[in-house]
């Protein structure tokens, strides 16, 4: 019997996620078990179901970890800046600097305009 | 005397760090979001692979490594020509990027046997990275060699464009004897050039474009002037590389063209990439990030 992957979404804007596998004959046999296996409790607004053997896998997953350090790629690689930031600049103004501000304004444009305002007529 | 290990450490980090530079600059701009990530990833994976060089080569010199990646003068970096061109269009970007990357993966298989084992033993991990990089060219030679006409054109143009000078990423170093006599450079530059000529004889050859290497060579023949004897003869300037069809299939003859890069010679373009590449550390002395 054939495997088949179950794919759900949980409200109409999210993406599809796998939630599991049901082993089927066919399309129609597999969504049916997938409702009742996997949807029972309001999981979801929206289901499929698609043949194992229908995925293109990657080939050579060994290839997805890394041969050198990337944690720069990573949040946790940039631990202490807030730290480094007060030391660089307590010498800053040890050395006679006036530091007004660390970090630059923010100058970033919030549209708000589009909030609480109904449909225009 | 300085350690001949040096020039070799030094031409495979300078070639990594230049190329992974270049493959940046696709970064925001590249034809789709998917390829801006890959280049900008692959970029990374370069200059990560630099790092490792760079990383044996400062035991050797006792140099830090970002002052070896980033603190010498142009004329001191040791990479090939080829890398330092700029991206021109996805056709060349592609081109090169294949013929790099094969070029890259034939050197790592032969220094796998390297009797130096710090570099014998970097080539493992580096190849898992390099074997992603050699599908992801592949994968980009094969579709456009594929059509659509235009994008096979431009790839055609591009492979042309690049070829001569990857014969460059295979110029002899310096000291290549004595690299080879220690077993420290396993295969020497003329037999690895011609591996790598097979390898991707192969890759045209099932993809019907020969006429790269036709091509290829025709535009690396030099152009014979008449000299004052009446003979005919070739300028020095215009001399090889060339390839030929011999029986066994392409052959390397003459000299290289694309040279010069591992005796510290570069063209106009390296310039640019070295002003960019190394700016910021040259505009702050001893900082740290």
């Amino acid at each position: 019997m054939e495997r088949w992957e179950v794919l759900g979404r949980r409200t109409g804007e999210d993406p599809w996620t796998a939630v599991g596998a049901v082993h089927a004959p066919d399309a129609d046999m597999a969504l049916l078990l997938a409702k009742e296996s996997f949807f029972r409790h309001g999981e979801g607004v929206d289901f499929a179901v698609v043949r194992l053997a229908d995925i293109h896998r990657f080939p050579t997953p060994d290839m997805l970890s890394p041969a050198t350090d990337k944690s720069y790629k990573l949040q946790k690689g940039y631990t202490g800046m807030g730290d480094k930031r007060r030391r660089a600049a307590a010498r800053a103004e040890a050395a006679g600097a006036v530091v007004d501000r660390t970090r630059p304004e923010d100058l970033r444009v919030h549209n708000t305009a589009h909030r609480g305002r109904g449909p225009q007529s | 005397m300085s350690d001949p290990r040096i020039d070799l450490l030094l031409a495979m980090a300078d070639d990594e760090l230049v190329i992974g530079h270049r493959h940046s600059q696709w970064t925001g701009v590249a034809p789709h979001l998917e390829e801006d990530l890959a280049f900008s990833s692959i970029a990374q994976d370069e200059v990560g692979h630099a790092v490792v060089w760079y990383g044996l080569a400062s035991e050797l010199t006792g140099k830090d490594p970002d002052a070896l990646g980033l603190g010498r003068q142009p004329d001191q970096y040791r990479n090939a020509i080829l890398v330092e061109r700029p991206n021109r269009d996805w056709g060349y970007t592609v081109a090169r990027h294949y013929l790099y990357d094969t070029a890259d993966d034939v050197r790592l298989v032969a220094l796998a046997d390297s009797a130096w084992r710090p570099v014998a033993d970097a080539t493992g991990a580096l190849r898992r990275e390099e074997r992603y990089h050699l599908l992801h060219a592949r994968t980009w030679l094969d579709r456009l060699a594929h059509g659509p006409v235009d994008a096979r054109r431009k790839l055609g143009e591009g492979l042309v464009a690049a070829f001569g000078e990857a014969l460059g990423l295979f110029e002899p170093l310096p000291a290549e004897g004595d690299l080879v006599a220690d077993g420290v450079l396993p295969v020497p530059h003329a037999e690895l050039l011609q591996r790598w000529l097979d390898m991707i004889a192969a890759d045209f050859d099932a993809l019907g474009l020969e006429r790269v290497l036709e091509e290829g060579a025709t535009m690396a023949d030099p152009e014979f002037v008449p000299t004052s004897s009446g003979e005919m003869e070739a300028p020095a300037t215009l001399s090889g590389p060339h390839v030929e069809r011999r029986d066994r299939g392409w052959v390397p003859v003459g000299e290289f063209t694309g040279r010069g890069g591992r005796h510290g010679q570069h063209s106009e373009d390296f310039a640019e990439v070295w002003q960019d590449m190394t700016g910021t550390y040259r505009a702050h002395p001893g900082a740290t990030w």
